[in-house]
């Protein structure tokens, strides 16, 4: 392993044990998921919505909710680097600003998927829906999705958590340029849903790989800058 | 001094806070193998120019030369994780830095014992010695200490000066270093230059590779300005 490469596994070890520590973006996700699953599910059966209206709109709100519940749960993620100053501290150390963002993003993938995973099958369960023919599919889905909104919210919550404003700062600065996420991730599942498979020639894989890319460029490039004073 | 002998260089470097001017137009180099104590009262600009020094921060205008390849950083801020075990810490930034397996380290600054426990639950001087190991494991060639000694006893500062000391010595006498400090008491045992500080600028500097007499010279100036 190249000593760059050996920093980076160090780094995803050092973000994993700290959230393995607090528990704290993993709890929000479980939280969250759980909430807006029981909201969602209340919400449609007391509008006696039918059977076949519910199966259309499972994937609308399956994205609402996790796009929400993934936004809302990152706003503390780097409480811990600020708390010590460990930015820094890997700054001073001859870390760069890349693998920073590449540990933080790695972390919040595999967290994101997790979240997804459980609140596919929660949805499920509230909505009634058997998703257990396209539960494959849907997870290669739910792992684009995750792995670009990862992309996104590691730097865009580093950018928030140096303001006064984190808290509110970072939905406001991130629901907008996640919007070609949420519309892949939303006509994928629709098409998966309806069809049990993607169209043939469907434009939206490559649109998430496309947004994915560029967030990734983006955080590569402007981690370092975003958590320097 | 010629330019290649300089670790470190600030030219005309200016900082501002909003509408607080805490560096101006300051310029100030580093000589290899110098200790440069850098005093000055609360505000005049130490630890900014520390930050900057090291990189941490920017100068709104000016330069910063910086010709060692690796430095060691200290401050009352750990640059650590708290919730991480001393060991896990000590690992992570060796990893980090490439500097492999520092039990000699550990055992010289005498943290053996609280290896795993969290650093959070640790007293306020332990984890200064922890941020001491930090700053010293990528084998600095210019350590930039900023009031190292705040936290810690007398033990603690024996132990730091021996690391300074150390270091020293297994660079040939090339390692730099630069100490910002009202700890004139403790520290200046081991200056080779003294620089004041006041209002943002060069008040009084001893000179490279200043004498004992000037450097206590320097040290009474500050004394009595500080009156």
């Amino acid at each position: 392993m190249t000593p760059w490469l050996l920093t980076l596994w160090a780094l995803i070890h050092k973000e994993w044990r700290l959230e393995w520590r607090s528990k704290e973006l993993f709890t929000l996700l479980a939280c969250n998921a759980v909430l807006f699953s029981v909201l969602v599910g209340t919400g449609v059966s007391s509008a006696m919505i039918d059977a076949a209206t519910t199966e259309k709109i499972y994937p609308m709100l399956l994205w609402v909710v996790f796009m929400l519940s993934s936004i809302t749960s990152v706003t503390r993620f780097n409480e811990q680097e600020l708390e010590g100053r460990g930015f820094e501290g890997l700054l001073l150390s001859g870390v760069s600003g890349a693998q920073m963002y590449l540990a933080k993003v790695a972390i919040m993938t595999l967290f994101f998927f997790v979240s997804f995973i459980l609140l596919v099958a929660l949805l499920a369960v509230s909505l009634d829906r058997d998703v257990s023919g396209i539960a494959l599919s849907l997870g290669m889905v739910g792992l684009g999705a995750s792995s670009a909104l990862a992309s996104l919210l590691a730097l865009l919550a580093a950018v928030a958590s140096t303001s006064k404003l984190k808290g509110i700062l970072l939905p406001i600065i991130s629901i907008p340029v996640l919007f070609p996420v949420f519309l892949s991730g939303m006509e994928m599942t629709t098409e998966l849903v309806l069809n049990g498979a993607l169209s043939e020639g469907s434009a939206w894989p490559l649109i998430l790989v496309c947004a994915q890319t560029l967030y990734l460029v983006a955080g590569i490039n402007v981690f370092e800058i975003a958590i320097k004073e | 001094m010629e330019a290649r002998d300089r670790v470190l260089e600030v030219k005309d470097v200016t900082k501002t806070f909003g509408s607080l001017s805490v560096l101006k137009r300051l310029s100030l180099s580093c000589g290899s193998g110098e200790v440069l104590l850098l005093v000055g009262a609360n505000g005049a600009g130490k630890s900014t120019l520390l930050r900057i020094g090291a990189g941490l921060s920017r100068p709104d205008s000016g330069s910063v030369i910086r010709s060692a390849p690796r430095v060691g950083f200290l401050s009352h801020h750990l640059f650590l994780y708290g919730r991480l075990s001393v060991r896990e810490n000590i690992s992570l930034f060796s990893t980090v830095t490439g500097s492999g397996r520092c039990d000699e380290l550990i055992e010289r600054l005498e943290l053996s014992k609280v290896l795993d426990r969290p650093l959070c639950e640790l007293s306020k001087g332990t984890q200064a010695r922890v941020g001491i190991a930090r700053a010293f494991l990528g084998r600095p060639d210019l350590v930039l200490l900023d009031e190292p000694t705040s936290n810690l006893d007398e033990k603690g500062t024996a132990l730091l000066l021996a690391e300074i000391q150390r270091r020293q010595f297994e660079t040939d006498g090339r390692c730099s270093c630069v100490i910002a400090t009202h700890d004139l008491h403790r520290m200046a045992s081991i200056a080779t230059r003294v620089v004041v500080l006041a209002d943002g600028k060069v008040f009084t500097d001893s000179g490279h590779g200043a004498s004992p007499d000037a450097i206590t010279h320097a040290l009474e100036r500050y004394r009595e300005v500080n009156r």
